[in-house]
């Protein structure tokens, strides 16, 4: 039996006091003192010890990155000292789309490369805009010792980004009359991409660039942004070039296993030039997601191109129409479109923008992605706060530009872990065994919209405003 | 911020003080005096020892900032501040150090002049004051 793909884990300590979500509040005069049975010993996370280490060294605290808010402490203390508290400073983290919640809960997967978990429960909506609209049916959760991390049964999460051969053909003496493409597949159905800003310096890119060499992943990357340390790793790279400029980055073609090419009309008559400097080279070719991405799609899917990456807005959104629609739905366009032109299995497509978390990995998956590519998860878990502060210039609080590589790689690792291990849970519910098969599976997902018409549309009709609001 | 002239030190001073009354990160230090921050979920997790750590680890004067009486989101947590601070300024007192180094105001949600000032009044008062001696 093969070995099982895993990724290596390791604690990675952040450098920076962390903004964490709770802080505990004392009312230490109303101690018994001698109840022999005191909260803080029992605290699972060791909050109280951590906290007083940080007392005494006059810091301040961590304000309970670590803390849970399982409320052990507030409902467990005999004379009911305890109160939970939200740190004001933590609400003041990102913006509307990447909040406070993504951040922190990046930073804990960055740092334990465990799964997030969160005890106070959720008081939230339940059902948002966007991915935040889809809810997986988690139906087939029936053995936790079958299925999930823990399970036995292996759980298969790399997708293919080579093109494949709609039919095969055989000639009479039963040889194959086509000829294959090679087979090039990726261990998780997540690329990486440089961020758009931040403070990109060439150690916070070789934290990415080692990264994605660790777990086996790609990273696309400009030419302008290669170093010489960098290119080392040209293996894991995948040069973003244009139909003009190729033929002058033919070493970088040469080394890479992946070449992505700008759209403009007739690119694909540039494939044959790529595959004459390396024939093995996988090409997708780059594209805006605006509103005649699934109609280029379908041009070019006939053209020997392999994937199509697709770019989102940095908040999970069409590029360039005034009423922008959320990824979720471009997805489902260029999806179907291809689906019914029956050409779906051919290529791969890959969408970046807003992919912020693990479940919307798994959903943009449902909505008819191949992979996901990510470039601020990419940052945040380099501790990066998204003050854009190093949009005007002002020095990043928690000196990106020093991040050491060996470290940075290893938190970018331990969340790739903490997002695999999350997609192979939603697949042991969905009781699907393979990423690829999670691909357009739109019957283990409801949606609000639809749930929302089938059983209020009856008594209340139509909805007069858009969302979920 | 000014520095009175008589001044020949450059005073350091530690300010504890809840996040909810105050939370500014450009409390910082200039040239002429140092500040030192410390935040607080309430500043009824003034503990004694750590005001007398401050001292210790060479403040020369130690800052308690707390929500007005009747605003604190725990309803006593100033109240308490008020009383330990009290306790702690007469222990200051009772081992040389003077207990007029350490005191407690109360600050309006985000009255950043408020601070300053009192940032301000606790410098000229170590022109009286001198060093710590303890440090």
């Amino acid at each position: 039996m093969p070995k099982k793909y895993n990724i290596p884990t390791k604690t990675a300590n952040p450098r920076f006091p962390p903004v964490g979500k709770y802080a505990t509040v004392e009312f230490r005069e109303d101690c018994a003192g001698s109840c022999h049975d005191c909260v803080k010993k029992k605290c699972v996370y060791n909050i109280f010890t951590d906290n007083a280490c940080h007392w005494n060294t006059m810091k301040e605290p961590e304000y309970l990155y670590i803390c849970k808010s399982c409320l052990r402490c507030v409902q467990e203390c005999t004379k009911g000292i305890f109160s939970m508290s939200v740190n004001p400073e933590y609400l003041t983290l990102g913006d509307e789309y990447w909040t406070p919640e993504i951040i922190n809960t990046t930073w804990a997967q960055s740092h334990t490369g465990k799964i997030p978990v969160s005890g106070a429960g959720y008081r939230g909506p339940f059902a948002g805009e966007g991915f935040d609209s889809i809810w997986t049916d988690m139906s087939e959760i029936v053995r936790p010792t079958r299925d999930g991390i823990h399970g036995r049964e292996y759980i298969n999460t790399s997708v293919e980004l080579s093109r494949r051969p709609m039919r095969l053909e055989f000639n009479d003496d039963m040889s194959l009359a086509v000829d294959l493409p090679p087979i090039f597949e990726i261990p998780v159905p997540v690329l990486f991409q440089k961020p758009e800003f931040g403070v990109l310096s060439e150690n916070v890119l070789l934290s990415m660039v080692r990264a994605a060499g660790a777990i086996g992943t790609l990273m696309f990357l400009k030419p302008e942004s290669y170093s010489p340390a960098i290119s080392e790793y040209s293996n894991s790279l995948v040069p973003c070039l244009t139909g003009d400029n190729y033929r002058k980055h033919e070493d970088k073609v040469k080394k890479s296993r992946m070449v992505e090419l700008e759209y403009q009309p007739g690119i694909e008559g540039e494939f044959s030039g790529l595959r004459s400097m390396n024939p093995g080279v996988v090409i997708t070719v780059g594209m805006s997601l605006d509103g005649s991405a699934a109609g280029r799609a379908l041009a070019l899917a006939d053209s020997g191109v392999d994937t199509i990456h697709f770019y989102g807005s940095v908040d999970g959104r069409e590029v360039g129409a005034e009423k922008q629609r959320y990824l979720k739905e471009m997805i489902r366009e260029v999806h179907l479109k291809l689906v019914e032109n029956r050409i779906r299995d051919k290529i791969n497509l890959v969408f970046s923008g807003g992919i912020a978390m693990a479940e919307h990995m798994a959903k943009a998956l449902i909505c008819g992605a191949d992979a996901v590519s990510i470039d601020v998860p990419l940052l945040v878990a380099l501790e990066c706060r998204l003050c854009y502060q190093c949009k005007v210039k002002a020095p990043c609080p928690v000196k990106l530009e020093e991040v050491e590589p060996g470290w940075g790689m290893q938190r970018t690792v331990n969340l790739m872990s903490a997002w695999r291990n999350q997609l192979i849970e939603v697949m042991g519910a969905f009781g699907i065994r393979e990423a690829r098969r999670v691909r357009g599976e739109i019957g283990r997902s409801l949606w609000f919209e639809d749930l929302e018409r089938e059983n209020f549309g009856p008594i209340f009709g139509t909805r007069k405003v858009a969302g979920a609001g | 911020m000014s520095i009175p002239e008589q001044i020949k030190f450059k005073p350091k001073i530690t300010v504890f003080h809840c996040f909810n009354a105050f939370s500014d990160p450009s409390l910082v230090s200039n040239g002429n005096f140092e500040v030192k921050s410390v935040k607080m979920a309430c500043s009824s997790l003034t503990r004694e020892v750590f005001l007398l750590r401050a001292f210790e680890s060479g403040a020369d004067a130690v800052v308690v900032l707390v929500c007005p009486v009747g605003q604190c989101d725990y309803l006593q947590g100033n109240i308490r501040a008020a009383r330990r601070v009290a306790r702690m300024k007469k222990l200051v007192d009772e081992i040389g150090i003077d207990g007029k180094r350490l005191n407690i105001y109360n600050v309006t949600r985000g009255d950043k002049s408020a601070v300053a000032e009192i940032i301000q009044k606790t410098v000229s008062d170590l022109a009286v004051l001198g060093p710590n001696p303890a440090a």
